[in-house]
């Protein structure tokens, strides 16, 4: 913020129109960009940010409007001609080839490679970007070999190795520890010291506040407003992003909790590939407590559900809910025993896309009375008790006969959490529950979790958003590579502490 | 940059009139195409379609002949469709189609004429059933759990379900093979006790047993807890095993249940119109057209019904074209333009085109979401 | 994630048309050649619906029914020659309707229905597999008049016809045992029936007359007309030594092979000499002609009774084919010796006793039933 960038611009897009089945992702959307600037782009989920920087990057086609690249109006067709124009995305899906080399995806798409590679020059130009941008990285490692940071980091140094005038980063902390996140910002810094102008795409407000120039703010598509970072404060930023004074609930502080509800023992449980993905796992969960389990992406979250939920069984260990061994049970089991559980794919696991709300409210107690009578299913029961659950939950756009994965994200998740409530669940396992959600949705499903703490249920919150773990949780447990590498009250947990041990530095942690 | 001329967007919730509509407009449409090229190869449309109805629908016997095209076609086509809706792309109804003829006609010979037609009748459609579901099950088990690939297996089966038909007829003296004929080798013809009787011209009752079975089909899925587990399974494996539905074995039993309804339609053929294990009178790619009739009714249990009738009275209409010096081929273009029309009427069921600066009425409120999957 | 699920559960579409893509390529390969005669026989009808107009007297109407296309050049083509001769006969006197590639089995029932509802009085079924249904639709239309080939049902109002084939089978069978060098001829056949035993028997008879020291080696096909299958057929018996290559089936395929291998070869059902001209020898055919003229004639007549007819080379129902330029003078001159014969009921093809293939001497019995190999024919009469 030292840097006082140029008021040449880099970019300026008018009046940009872009619609996806019927809704409008950029509304008469105008957007202006500095040479030399780092530019936030803050906005909820669903704002339009994405779509802003797909368009620019060339990925997609605005319906209307005009896209200025330093002053003069270009139609990029794709995302081939923005890069040779010197504009380049890094999205937050990487597009690397795992089976290659990181020099071998630097030389792919470039327009020097010919037929022949010359690896040494690639090494050599490779190492030293890296170590030019604080960015170190070896070239002759192959994509799959490395942690999604260092994938990020490929995928910035690919694009600095086309030496790009402007470079995208679409929510690029997501992926990262809160320690790999200030290295990146320091990138960001250097980048835009040497004139290039740098997209920083964003929901989180300190991050912005830190690292940008100027913020552009968008909100169901349109633009609300562009301010110089400094000028702006950080309610004010929140108010243009959710279009309202909003304060996302957290826990009150409880002090005492009931008896242990779920007693987790020294689990294993194999990972895909058959190596074990949860290394000897173990934790109690008491009545009206949530335990929260940090992580980062991969180091067996996604094991560790699967084996308390009976989706996988566990090798070794046992769980016990409620006094009884579930630990061999089978998913109906775990149902019948009050378990809830909300995974992370709501579309992927925890609806069935295809079918209505009603059909999806019913999806697990659907077996017994009021959904069924003996082998028959009750039409009314399902109509009855999904107006109820829709109406209780404020699940809003359903429609009768409507697929339920027309209803957007923040509706799709209440109804999903809805149904593991109404199954009056002892225990309830919920992975990354306001994932992509917009402010308004995450208060709500906030809300349901802390009154189902308040009614005595454990919780075992699994996620990657250190604010939500905060936020929600009792105490606190730090997961890296399927083991469990720190535990500490929520009242003693920082999102530096916390980072450090995600990454694995047990040491440095506890110093 | 100039604006778009038209979006083209989904449509949120699909009325039942744009549902029924569309379909209508797609098999006319198909009609009007095949007319120009009809018109263009010299021949009168008019007189084309004019001819085809008239042997369809414009006499009583042409009624009674297009129903009784139309009975095995309800029952493949629900057998196609059932398993397509669970994403079992079983293509195997022909060879299972065969093996109900097989083995519901072996049962009636076996049986032989002791048993009144209330029982016999009966346990030769069953004994189709289950003939056709054993076809099913050779491709079905591994398929399950051992994840070979369907399409493939039932495919082959169909032709060793044919190979298996000849050889009972003219490769051996099967209790299948009419002793009595030496001339040519014939299915020996099943007791008259278990042949569904005549109530209208050539048409049996066959018909209403292949509605009510239709019936039976799109209750035992819409309606039934079983169903409900298996639509739920049809719509995403990874969800029903998380409702802790056990995916492996419905899958199975609906690859099964689809055998079963093509082997239904085999035991009816044989019951009804037939009366032998005749290849000559079964190889008639039954099976395969059934997968038309269910991927042009949509895979709707019901909606089967008349298309399957619609698709019988197009079959029987191509002698008559000849009569009037018209190619029989001109048949199977139209099947094939109506289908392709009904593809493509699929798309605008699902999607409407708008003008961009007329904003969507409140049909499209519902925002679809783009939900990302979670990586393995 | 949306996109996936949508293209997963649209995959029955495409295999909807796959299917119909398949349909519509069977149909264009197994009718390639026959486009130009569905033209034909419309042509035909056109001209007849115009010439029913102005005879004053009563147009007979007459259907044909095949279950190949006309345009085979074999049995459904023979059967054509047949009723454009009747039409040269009548003129505008009769109107001809020629359905063709009408399967057997059941729903042929329901072809023939339509023939006799729409006013024809006179319905020839030219396929074996025609029988039960043709019966069945005669009895539910009893004033039309059905003829059936090659069958063994008759009722009121449906005779059934066939021929002596096995008398020109003999004379090809001199033929061929004349051209024979390594002693083996093959002979491809359709189905181990009767109609087929009898034409093996009697064309082994022939060539052991002229060569005793001839065998004729028989392979099954299992279908009338393949044409792939019956070539393949040929070749493996050129394969296994035969020079000379036989047939019952109703391609000229088998034909095609000999003459790539250079072997001799005995057609069946019409003069086939363009498709092989060096290999042809000659072959046993059909002319339906007289008996669709005379049966035509007996129903305007109001003279038809339903009888079984069996036609043979006096009547000239049956015919051998031209020779080919590889048959000797001699061995012509024998055989033409031996057909007058024929003709007149000096000689006759069966006796009995008969000696059969494990060289004992048994009974003839009905030749009609025929289930069994006379000697020098090697292969089993059972399939």
């Amino acid at each position: 913020m030292t840097q006082a960038p140029t008021d040449t611009l880099a970019v300026e897009l008018c009046g940009v129109d872009k619609s996806f089945y019927g809704v409008k992702a950029n509304d008469n959307v105008d957007f202006k960009l500095a040479q030399g600037e780092v530019h936030a782009l803050l906005g909820e989920n669903g704002a339009g940010k994405s779509t802003l920087c797909s368009i620019l990057a060339g990925l997609y086609r605005p319906d209307a409007g005009d896209v200025f690249f330093e002053g003069e109006e270009v139609t990029f067709k794709n995302p081939k001609e923005a890069l040779a124009s010197g504009v380049g995305m890094v999205y937050q899906h990487f597009r690397l080839v795992s089976n290659l080399t990181v020099a071998e995806n630097f030389a792919l798409g470039h327009p020097d490679t010919g037929v022949r590679l010359n690896q040494k020059e690639i090494h050599k130009a490779a190492r030293e970007l890296g170590e030019k941008y604080d960015l170190p990285i070896d070239p002759a490692a192959r994509i799959w070999q490395l942690s999604v940071g260092e994938q990020q980091r490929v995928e910035i140094l690919k694009l600095l190795y086309r030496n790009v005038k402007i470079l995208i980063l679409d929510e690029p902390t997501a992926v990262l520890t809160p320690q790999e996140g200030q290295a990146l910002f320091k990138t960001m810094r250097q980048m835009a010291a040497e004139g290039r102008s740098v997209i920083f795409v964003s929901h989180k407000l300190d991050e912005v506040k830190q690292v940008s120039d100027r913020v552009t703010v968008l909100r169901n598509g349109k633009t609300v407003g562009g301010v110089a970072t400094a000028d702006a404060d950080t309610r004010e930023l929140a108010r243009m992003m959710v279009g309202r004074d909003l304060v996302l609930p957290t826990r009150d502080t409880v002090e005492d909790f009931g008896d242990v509800m779920l007693s987790v023992k020294d689990l294993h449980v194999p990972g895909d590939r058959g190596l074990e993905a949860v290394r000897g796992m173990s934790f109690d969960i008491r009545e009206g407590e949530v335990i929260g389990i940090a992580g980062v992406s991969g180091n067996g979250q996604r094991e560790l559900a699967y084996g308390l939920v009976g989706l996988r069984k566990p090798s070794a260990g046992s769980v016990v809910l409620d006094g009884a061994d579930i630990t061999n049970n089978t998913v109906l089991e775990h149902i019948d025993a009050h378990q809830g559980y909300v995974p992370q794919s709501r579309l992927g696991m925890g609806l069935a896309p295809g079918l209505t709300t009603d059909e999806n409210l019913a999806l697990k107690a659907y077996r017994s009375p009021p959904y069924s009578k003996g082998r028959r299913l009750v039409a009314s029961a399902f109509r009855d008790e999904g107006d109820r659950i829709v109406d209780e939950y404020d699940i809003r756009g359903v429609r009768p006969g409507l697929p339920i994965r027309l209803l957007s994200g923040g509706n799709l998740q209440k109804a999903l959490v809805a149904r593991e409530i109404e199954l009056e669940p002892k225990v309830l396992i919920l992975r990354s529950p306001t994932r992509g959600l917009d402010v308004g949705a995450t208060e709500q499903v906030r809300n349901l979790i802390l009154k189902e703490r308040a009614r005595g249920v454990a919780t075992l919150l699994i996620s990657e958003d250190l604010d939500e773990l905060l936020a929600l949780s009792d105490r606190l447990l730090v997961i890296f590579e399927g083991e469990i590498v720190g535990e500490m009250p929520a009242e003693e947990a920082t999102a530096e502490r916390l980072g450090l041990l995600m990454s694995g530095q047990v040491e440095e942690a506890s110093a | 940059m100039t604006k778009r001329r038209f979006i083209v967007e989904p449509r949120g919730l699909v009325s039942w009139k744009v549902r029924l509509g569309v379909p209508v407009a797609s098999v006319l449409a198909a009609f009007i195409v095949a007319g120009i090229f009809l018109f263009l190869t010299g021949v009168n449309p008019i007189e084309v379609y004019s001819e085809m109805l008239d042997a369809a629908f414009g006499s009583p016997r042409g009624i009674s002949e297009t129903l009784i095209s139309a009975t095995p076609l309800i029952l493949t086509g629900v057998a196609a469709a059932i398993a397509f809706k669970m994403l079992v792309w079983n293509i195997g109804g022909e060879g299972q189609f065969i093996l109900g003829a097989i083995v519901a006609s072996g049962v009636a010979i076996w049986l032989g004429d002791g048993v009144p037609s209330i029982l016999m009748i009966p346990i030769v459609i069953v004994a189709g059933g289950l003939g056709g579901a054993m076809w099913a099950s050779i491709a079905a088990i591994p398929r399950v759990y051992l994840g070979t690939n369907e399409i493939i297996t039932t495919l082959m089966l169909n032709f060793i379900a044919l190979a298996l038909m000849n050889f009972l007829i003219f490769g051996s003296s099967s209790p299948w093979r009419d002793p009595e004929v030496s001339t040519f080798p014939q299915g020996r013809p099943i007791p008259e006790s278990a042949r569904i009787p005549e109530i209208f011209f050539r048409l049996t009752g066959g018909i209403f047993i292949a509605i009510a079975l239709a019936v039976f089909a799109w209750y035992l899925i819409g309606k039934t807890r079983w169903g409900f587990a298996v639509r739920i399974v049809g719509d995403s494996s990874d969800t029903a095993r998380y409702a802790g539905i056990g995916v492996a074995r419905k899958i199975l039993t609906v690859f099964l249940l689809s055998g079963a309804y093509a082997g239904f339609a085999g035991g009816l053929f044989v019951a009804g119109p037939v009366g032998a294990l005749d290849p000559r009178s079964l190889d008639l790619g039954l099976g395969f057209t059934g997968i038309i009739v269910a991927a042009l009714a949509g895979l709707h249990l019901i909606a089967i019904i008349p298309v399957a009738i619609l698709m019988g009275a197009l079959n029987n209409a191509g002698p008559s074209l000849q009569a009037i010096g018209v190619p029989t081929a001109t048949v199977t273009m139209l099947q094939g333009a109506i289908l392709i029309f009904a593809v493509a009427g699929e798309f605008f069921i699902n999607n409407r085109i708008r003008r961009p600066d007329i904003e969507p009425d409140e049909e499209s409120e519902v925002t679809p979401v783009l939900e990302e999957v979670e990586p393995a | 994630m949306k996109e996936e699920y949508i293209m997963a559960r649209s995959r029955w579409r495409i295999l909807a048309i796959m299917v119909v893509a398949f349909a519509l390529l069977a149909a264009a390969c197994s009718s390639s050649d026959d486009t130009t005669d569905t033209t034909a026989a419309a042509a035909g009808t056109d001209t007849t619906v115009a010439s029913g107009t102005d005879t004053s007297g009563e147009v007979l109407k007459v259907a044909f029914v095949h279950v190949g296309p006309v345009a085979d050049k074999g049995w459904s083509w023979a059967h054509d020659q047949g009723a454009q001769a009747l039409k040269a006969e009548y003129g505008d006197g009769v109107e001809i309707t020629t359905l063709e590639s009408i399967p057997e089995g059941s729903d042929a029932q329901r072809v023939f229905e339509d023939l006799a509802a729409n006013g024809n009085t006179l319905i020839f079924g030219t396929s074996f597999g025609y029988m039960d249904p043709m019966l069945a639709a005669a009895e539910n239309f009893p004033d039309t008049v059905f003829m059936h080939a090659t069958g063994f049902k008759t009722s009121e109002n449906m005779g059934n016809y066939f021929g002596a084939a096995e008398e020109a089978r003999y004379l090809s069978g001199m033929a061929a045992g004349a051209a024979t060098e390594t002693n083996l001829i093959g002979y491809v056949a359709a189905f181990p029936i009767p109609e087929v035993l009898r034409g093996i028997n009697a064309f082994t008879l022939g060539a052991r007359e002229v060569n005793p020291d001839a065998e004729v080696q028989v392979v099954w096909t299992s279908t009338w007309f393949d044409p792939p299958k019956e070539g393949t057929a040929a070749e493996s018996l050129i394969d296994a030594g035969a020079d000379v290559i036989a047939m019952h089936q109703d391609s000229a395929a088998p034909g095609q092979a000999a003459e790539a291998a250079g072997a001799g070869w005995v057609g069946y059902n019409t003069d086939m000499t363009e498709f092989a001209p060096t290999a042809w020898l000659t072959a046993a055919t059909w002319d339906w002609a007289p008996f669709y003229i005379t049966t035509a004639q007996q129903v305007l007549d109001g003279t038809w009774k339903s009888e079984a007819v069996y036609g043979n080379m006096a009547d000239g129902m049956v015919v051998l084919a031209p020779f080919g330029d590889s048959v000797a003078q001699d061995t012509q001159d024998l055989i033409l010796v031996r057909e007058s014969e024929i003709i007149d009921g000096a000689f006759v093809v069966f006796t009995d006793p008969i000696v059969n293939q494990d060289g004992e001497s048994q009974p003839l019995g009905d030749i009609f039933g025929m289930d069994f190999f006379v000697e020098g024919v090697i292969g089993s009469p059972t399939g």
